[in-house]
């Protein structure tokens, strides 16, 4: 087995970017703020640096590692599904369901290991600029050494591998049930369950711990207590809402398709949306996080600044510039897993357009369908990300100010929202670009 | 000049270069009329999936000239080629290629809109009809078996009602039963609507249907045959396959 998995390994070196990028940087990330948390651990510091180095390790990393674990999740069941005949295929030689598990975990797993180890050293250095910024704005002592020992190294490293071999195990599972996506699947009920139970106790939590925070914050002294309730709480209705957009994918395509439907790339558009959601939601999900997070963090740090500028706190310039490096890194890596899953979702699309352009779609007309599918995602994906947002800047914006919205929230969210929907479509439109390109008959079929 | 609804003159392609240069076809020549129904036969690598896709325009030719209705394709962009594609071809695919997302009858129904004409439904209905599928308009490709699946596809072909209706293997992937469906339906468009109907295949049995069988070996046309029978076909193949083997002692 050990021969066959160098051997598809070496053959596959293209396919698995979009695993390798997404791990490597998840460990960056997640080093990053891991280490801040080994940093304060020590008994020498004072208890006020070491509070400020786990909080701010511990609170700011989880949203990062929320946001890590969804898109290794997706990026490899786009992977696996990718390779769905040659798996079925292994099938048909007389390999056992077990034994492909256990070669394709085999595979995810080595390059998991391999990238999470390519992050370490990246991941070391971002700690160490964070726990530089954080001396230089004067929450902690700026002699802190920088810790990052072996033992968090291996908890990431084995995380991410663990992880994605989880991932890769459910993905099969799909695959040898003979459920996976095949070319020819549309959906056959609009939402699996597993996914209304996750999203509806998502979304309905954070409702809860929103109206907890709002009313808790509004009566309490603490300037500060509002920020720590809510401000994570926009990645929770985010990634919830997220797995629960489906639906309002499906009625957009619905309310598109008769108004423009004599268009050629808009009637593929709406009709591929329309009835093969699940896949095309695929792209929605790190959508709806990097709007959801960004305008909720941008915000939050607006309302704080504001509030800052009127006395109520006193702060210096540079705590506002570490908040906005520590948004401006989680906007990042959201950015990026948007470029990922969108990639992989096109290219996973490479037969169907092979299909379309056999059957006379023109190059234009191709390339446009994808490019009106891809705006439609990512506004559904931007409207839900402003939404999941309003679960951080409701409360925040209630207790610190006397009006709950200003206009310049607003532009904030316009401007996240121009720049998710530049990087969604920006990135279909390259992709697609090459892919249509492909009209052989052996990509068709 | 005669009018015909698929011609060549002299069309080679070859892949490669240098040491590694493959010819795939060698200065092919022929000349079909309208209304009439052709089968091309060949070994395996002797070319004839490589003529449809040179005939098709999804290949372009090293030299000689290709022309449907005698129309000269060479030498066009991209899109110019695609647009005559799917106003006067009609294509059939050994794996049906229908598009997934899209129902029966839409599928059908897809090249008219390509064309920016509107959309007749009952003329679709009726082409759905004439395969024997008025059941399924409202199917998706996953619900429907291979034989259904290739039916759609001919009505998709048909529709638009084509020059030439150019079928790569279309009963490769079929059982005999959905197979003879199949190849009536194609017979039935050459007789009853003067279709012109082109198709490769390796089965002496769906060659049989054609009205001529036109035989090739190492990119060239080595023989041809009119009013064929299975058996016929047949015997001509494995005499082919000597006349190939004396070739390689040339």
């Amino acid at each position: 087995m050990t021969s066959l998995i160098i051997a598809s390994m070496r053959g596959r070196v293209g396919a698995y970017s979009a695993l390798v990028l997404t791990v490597l940087l998840g460990t960056v990330l997640t080093g990053g703020f891991a280490s801040l948390i080994e940093t304060g651990a020590p008994s020498g510091l004072s208890a006020a640096d070491a509070e400020t180095l786990t909080t701010m390790g511990a609170a700011i990393g989880s949203w990062g590692a929320v946001l890590v674990f969804f898109t290794v999740i997706s990026t490899v069941t786009i992977t696996v599904r990718q390779r769905h005949n040659e798996l079925t295929q292994l099938r048909t030689i007389g390999a056992t369901n077990g034994q492909i598990r256990a070669f394709v975990c085999m595979e995810t797993s080595i390059i998991s290991l391999l990238s999470a180890i390519a992050g370490l050293l990246p991941g070391w250095f971002l700690g160490r600029i964070l726990l530089r910024a954080i001396g230089d704005a004067g929450m902690v002592d700026t002699d802190i050494s920088h810790a990052f020992g072996l033992a968090t190294a291996t908890i990431l490293v084995c995380g991410m591998v663990a992880l994605s071999a989880g991932a890769t195990a459910l993905a099969c599972l799909r695959v040898t049930r003979q459920v996976a996506a095949s070319v020819d699947d549309v959906d056959r009920y609009l939402l699996p369950r597993s996914r209304v139970i996750l999203g509806s106790f998502l979304v309905l939590s954070t409702l809860v711990m929103c109206i907890v925070a709002t009313v808790v914050s509004v009566e309490s002294d603490d300037p500060w207590l509002a920020m720590q309730l809510a401000g994570s709480l926009s990645i929770a209705a985010s990634v919830g809402l997220g797995v629960l957009a489906p639906p309002v994918l499906r009625l957009m395509a619905a309310g598109i398709m008769p108004t423009l439907g004599r268009n050629t790339p808009v009637y593929l558009a709406t009709r591929a949306l329309g009835r093969r959601t699940l896949r095309s939601s695929a792209i929605l999900l790190p959508v709806v996080v990097f709007v959801g997070v960004s305008v909720g963090g941008l915000t939050m740090m607006l309302i704080h600044n504001t509030v800052s500028d009127t006395g109520m706190l006193a702060e210096s310039d540079t705590v506002e510039l570490l908040n906005y490096v520590v948004v401006g890194i989680i906007a990042v890596f959201a950015g990026i897993m948007v470029v990922t899953t969108v990639t992989a979702a096109i290219v996973d699309r490479e037969r169907e357009l092979s299909r379309l352009r056999l059957v006379g779609v023109s190059r234009a007309e191709a390339l446009w369908s994808i490019t009106v599918e891809s705006i439609l995602v990512s506004a559904v994906g931007a409207l839900l990300g402003v939404a999941g947002s309003l679960a951080t800047i409701f409360p925040i914006a209630i207790a610190r100010l006397d009006s709950p919205l200003t206009s310049k929230a607003t532009w904030i969210a316009a401007g996240v929202v121009g720049l998710a929907l530049i990087l969604c479509v920006g990135t279909a439109w390259i992709v697609a670009r090459r892919t249509v390109d492909r009209r052989s008959y052996a990509m068709a079929t | 000049m005669k009018h015909s609804a698929l011609e060549m003159q002299r069309v080679t392609k070859s892949y490669g270069s240098g040491a590694t240069e493959m010819t795939a076809l060698d200065a092919v020549s022929l000349q079909l009329p309208k209304g009439g129904f052709t089968a091309i036969m060949g070994p395996s690598g002797s070319g004839k999936s490589t003529l449809l896709r040179c005939v098709s325009g999804l290949e372009t030719v090293n030299s000689g000239v290709v022309a449907i209705n005698n129309q000269p394709i060479g030498g066009w962009r991209n899109t110019r080629l695609t647009k005559f594609r799917r106003t006067h071809l009609g294509m059939v695919f050994q794996d049906y290629l229908l598009i997934p997302y899209l129902t029966a009858e839409e599928n059908v129904a897809l090249p008219l809109r390509l064309n920016r004409l509107r959309v007749d439904y009952a003329a679709v209905g009726k082409m759905l009809d004439l395969v024997g599928l008025s059941n399924e308009a409202a199917s998706y490709p996953m619900h429907l078996s291979g034989g259904q699946k290739q039916r759609v596809a001919i009505a998709r072909a048909l529709i638009s009602n084509p020059a030439v209706v150019l079928a790569d293997e279309p009963t490769g992937a079929l059982d005999t039963g959905s197979a003879r469906e199949v190849l009536s339906i194609l017979r039935q468009a050459v007789d009853e609507a003067g279709q012109t109907v082109v198709m490769v295949t390796h089965d002496p049995a769906a060659a049989a249907w054609a009205d001529e069988v036109i035989y090739l070996v190492d990119g060239r046309i080595a023989g041809e045959m009119t009013s064929p029978n299975a058996e016929l076909v047949a015997q001509q193949l494995t005499q082919l396959d000597h006349f190939e083997r004396t070739g390689d002692q040339r």
